[in-house]
């Protein structure tokens, strides 16, 4: 059975788990060996979030934070101090790490309660409990990459130069007095694809190695993530991989192994907002790196068809030619438009970031009746009306997801490739 | 000894983690998983896949204790016994079990400390695993004719419209319930002790046992804490030709969290 196979029926049972592991006392300040399930008290699950935000531009990607809702009626949600609190005898409730699995139970033969997993968020407990008198406590869980923002990046005390993955590879290593500062908030080991750019004297400007790590991402066109077995990725923005998912919906009949999916088209944009044409990157004081292009009016170029679009972007960990590649590579990923998609969906939990998927859909013309009187009488517009909408067959990459654990309706924005 | 009526238990006596002593794992946070109203946390012991494990249970006063709960344990083979070696009346003593739950009922006796010794686990040689050992004494037992006890869950379901206007459908567990207690013509001496339980429901939530089975190793019953809500609609006279009596309703909710 795969979650493919379950997510298509019309008929389907979801399962929803909220785990944590508390910290231990002790000078490495570890988390407990094995996940403790709190899913009986949560009363409101929260939406997660992963990908690029809605309006991004270049480098910007979404950093999580969840809100969930628990019973708190015996107080079990206190801070350590109170005996009847979960972390009674533990250090702070800070950093707890929480893990939130969801998917569904397998159908074949009758429900037989076998978990097919679909998604699955690492967090960690980052902003304060916010408590309330009507027996419920809502928690705050920031994705695991928060962490990185609580460390200043000149913790690192190498600070030769390198390729950019090996400068990120030094941040997740980081040590203090020979202990791991990143190891115990990660299940498995870390995936870093290897980068183009060399940078020069990392760290020495006071920012946190989050800000760090995101800069490198920008430069790379590669974006930080927590994988659904809990390693730190960093990974490319460039669709992968074969086609995992086509999205069908609207008039077309529904496809034979992927269903129909979509419940509305609730966006499209031709993607001209999003065009970069003219990149100035300031590597040094005052000093850029320029990628432009010349062009004449009427040439049906970028600049021709759209103006000139400028993205500047500062970075002093760069030498000439490497703010040049840098400056390079953002001219020829954006001078030109791709269309965009948001769709809502049926509960489709297990796709991931700049996964490759299919969208076709067709518009079910709208009934007179909801645009009569916008139209002129005697002119035959209404009879070959044939949908407002028609997506057929675009190939994209999933910018962004959305999956509400409250509903199981998702969000995608897709970007064609 | 044996009770098959419905059942409640005064809450449970352990309430303080200094008063258990665990042969493993004897920090207070692993004790308060012992204690804490949902099973599922179960305090894992470190390092006596091959030796026994002691729960010793010294409550500091002289309770009268009367049942014994284990839930969601891996054991196969313990025993039991209070005040230093003594045998209880029934005595404890499983062995061949598979894990699970256990009630226990013995005459009341007021103890100073009880021992559990876990000798054997399910599957053999694991660490010991138990969820929750409530130490407890009955507060009151259904009269005969109570009619019944339901279950009534409360079923989360949510249906998407596609785009085509079919509808999909998602069964989401059944994770909200309520017991609903209903006893049919009830004799006026018995609404006191019914009164009296509603009292104790009202400081403390209190152990339901649906059907209290002390064979070892086969117990089908529900044990929750539960909290009353309302105890109060118990007084509907009727007289049919078969008898006469008060009816007596009210619901309980899981009252979940820690002591």
């Amino acid at each position: 059975m795969s979650i493919s196979t379950e997510i298509v029926r019309s008929v389907c049972r979801p399962y929803r788990k909220l785990e944590m592991k508390r910290r231990l006392k002790g000078a490495t300040a570890t988390y407990e060996a094995d996940w403790v399930d709190i899913t009986d008290y949560v009363i409101d699950w929260p939406t997660i979030e992963r990908g690029v935000s809605d309006d991004h531009v270049v480098g910007d990607f979404i950093l999580p934070k969840l809100s969930v809702t628990l019973e708190n009626r015996r107080r079990a949600f206190e801070d350590y101090q109170s005996p009847f609190s979960l972390w009674y005898g533990l250090p702070t409730r800070y950093l707890t790490m929480f893990k939130i699995t969801h998917g569904l139970y397998a159908a074949a033969d009758g429900y037989d309660n076998t978990e097919v997993q679909g998604g699955t968020f690492y967090g960690v407990l980052f902003d304060e409990p916010v408590y309330s008198d009507d027996n419920t406590i809502k928690i705050s869980i920031g994705d695991v990459l928060q962490v990185f923002k609580l460390y200043a990046a000149d913790l690192m005390t190498d600070t030769s130069s390198g390729l950019t993955s090996a400068i990120v590879q030094r941040f997740i290593d980081l040590a203090l007095n020979g202990v791991s500062v990143f190891d115990k908030f990660f299940q498995i080991a870390e995936s870093i694809t290897s980068g183009a750019i060399t940078v020069t004297s990392p760290a020495t400007d006071g920012k946190t190695i989050f800000e760090k790590i995101a800069e490198y991402s920008t430069v790379e066109g590669y974006m930080p993530e927590v994988s659904a077995s809990g390693g730190f990725e960093w990974k490319a923005r460039s669709a992968n991989g074969a086609v995992v998912w086509e999205f069908v919906g609207g008039a077309l009949s529904p496809d034979p192994v992927y269903g129909e999916s979509i419940m509305s088209i609730d966006q499209i944009e031709d993607g001209s907002n999003y065009i970069f044409n003219s990149v100035n990157i300031e590597y040094a004081d005052d000093t850029y790196a320029k990628a432009t292009r010349s062009w004449t009016p009427g040439d049906s170029s970028s600049y021709d068809l759209y103006g000139e679009r400028l993205f500047d972007y500062v970075l002093h960990d760069l030498n000439q030619d490497n703010a040049t590649s840098f400056a390079e590579q953002i001219l020829s990923n954006n001078n030109a438009p791709h269309r965009r998609y948001k769709l809502t969906t049926r509960y489709i939990p297990h796709l991931n970031t700049f996964e490759r998927v299919k969208v076709r859909y067709e518009g079910i013309p709208s009934n007179y009746d909801s645009v009569f009187g916008q139209a002129r009488f005697g002119v035959n517009r209404f009879t070959e009306a044939n949908g407002p909408i028609k997506i057929n067959n675009r190939e994209c990459k999933i910018l962004s997801q959305r999956v509400d654990l409250n509903t199981f309706a998702c969000e995608f924005y897709l970007q064609e490739v | 000894m044996t009770a098959q009526n419905p059942q409640f238990l005064y809450a449970n006596d352990f309430q303080d983690t200094a008063h258990l002593t665990v042969s493993s794992n004897n920090s207070t946070a692993f004790k308060a998983r012992l204690f804490d109203k949902r099973p599922k946390f179960q305090h894992v012991t470190t390092g006596q896949t091959g030796s026994n494990a002691t729960y010793v249970y010294a409550p500091g006063d002289s309770p009268s204790i009367s049942s014994l709960i284990i839930l969601n344990c891996n054991w196969a083979a313990f025993t039991a016994t209070y005040n230093s070696g003594t045998a209880f009346s029934t005595a404890i003593s499983v062995s061949g079990a598979t894990g699970g739950d256990f009630y226990f009922e013995f005459n009341a006796v007021t103890i100073t400390d009880i021992t559990i010794t876990v000798t054997a686990t399910s599957p053999a040689g694991a660490e010991k695993r138990v969820g929750q050992i409530i130490f407890s004494r009955n507060l009151y037992t259904f009269p005969e004719n109570a009619s019944a006890i339901t279950i009534n869950p409360s079923p989360q379901q949510v249906i998407l419209t596609l785009s085509s206007g079919r509808k999909v459908i998602y069964n989401i567990d059944t994770s909200l319930y309520q017991y609903e207690a209903s006893l049919t013509l009830v004799a006026e001496s018995e609404l006191d002790n019914i009164t009296d339980l509603l009292d104790e429901a009202d400081i403390n939530a209190v152990f339901f046992i649906t059907r209290p089975d002390t064979t070892a190793g086969s117990w089908d019953g529900v044990c929750d804490h539960v909290i009353i809500e309302n105890g109060r609609e118990i007084r509907n006279f009727s007289g049919p030709f078969f008898g006469a009596g008060y009816d007596v309703r009210f619901v309980m909710s899981p009252a979940g969290g820690t002591p």
